[in-house]
């Protein structure tokens, strides 16, 4: 019978064995907070400049807003990255606020569950409200 | 450990209170009533304003979340009537609403600055400096509040005073 091979040191780097540790942990979910937040101040400020702040006196329009993003496509993306970002920061951290308030120990998993479903709801929904200014065909 | 930690923080906060109540009577006994006010109305800020930071960053992520959707179905509303989705824009930037506008864009600005500051403490700057970081959210919420006052209160006196939208 072969000897048993001991597993190779890695000095600080997760070994098989101890990977499960990390699993579930919530690391992934501090990072997206901390990387999307940042990711946000950009695409929020974007939109406030190129959306609110560039016409402050201008009459919206169904009209107006068509010809605006369909003139601009980095404004379409802008809007589009921003609403998933958006909804997926601020429903992270409406789970970090439930998960502290310890409503409901033991159900971490359902609670996440049921954000995702509702991120992904308002996200359909917010592809739906933005149909009309992407069809747009004149009064 | 745990019960350890809870009662060191509870008479820490004792004490501190006990501190802020004892400067705000020896205030009102001066006569100086306004000064009692603010000392007890900014304890929190000045003894823990880790806590008020914390409070107010999760109060304003709730509140931009709640916006997010109203804002979502106030747009959705242009797959129904193009003339009545022209009609609310029309209310929306009437001055209450560009007032809201400005508040809501105080508000985001608190969070991001916040946000970077929460940032910085988990990679391990600035944590000595707690008191002197919410300082600088302060500020810098301060300082957009007034450039952006400077944008938006012009034009909303104008609408106050012509009527119109």
């Amino acid at each position: 019978m072969a000897a048993e091979i001991p597993p190779r040191k890695t000095y600080g780097q997760p070994t098989p064995e101890d990977r499960h540790l990390h699993r579930g942990s919530g690391a992934a979910a501090w990072l997206f907070q901390r990387v999307s937040g940042i990711a946000l101040i950009g695409l929020v400020g974007l939109h406030f400049w190129l959306v609110h702040f560039a016409d402050l006196e201008g009459a919206w329009s169904v009209k107006a807003i068509a010809d605006m993003h369909i003139k601009q496509l980095s404004i379409l993306a802008v809007d589009y990255a921003l609403l998933g970002f958006a909804l997926a920061h601020g429903l992270s951290g409406v789970r970090n606020i439930l998960v502290d308030m310890k409503l409901w120990p033991g159900g971490e998993r359902t609670i996440r569950d049921a954000l995702s479903a509702v991120g992904i709801a308002t996200f359909v929904y917010g592809t739906f409200a933005f149909w009309p200014f992407l069809t747009y065909a004149g009064p | 450990m745990r019960k350890e930690v809870e009662s060191l923080l509870d008479s820490t906060v004792e004490k501190a209170e006990k501190t802020v109540d004892r400067a705000a009577d020896m205030a009102e006994r001066e006569g100086l009533r306004l000064v009692a006010f603010g000392k007890r109305f900014l304890a929190p800020a000045r003894q823990q304003p880790g806590l008020l930071a914390h409070v107010l960053h999760r109060a304003t992520g709730v509140f931009i979340l709640l916006y997010l959707f109203i804002h979502i179905a106030t747009v959705a509303n242009a797959n129904f009537d193009h003339r009545s989705f022209d009609e609310l824009m029309r209310i929306l930037v009437s001055p209450p609403f560009l007032l809201f506008s400005w508040v809501l864009f105080v508000v985001i600005v608190y969070h991001a600055a916040n946000g970077i500051r929460i940032t910085l403490f988990d990679a391990g700057v600035g944590t000595a400096r707690q008191k002197g970081l919410f300082l600088g959210v302060a500020s810098v919420t301060l300082l957009f509040a007034m450039w952006s006052g400077y944008q938006f209160l012009p034009l909303i006196f104008e609408r106050l005073r012509s009527g119109g939208p």
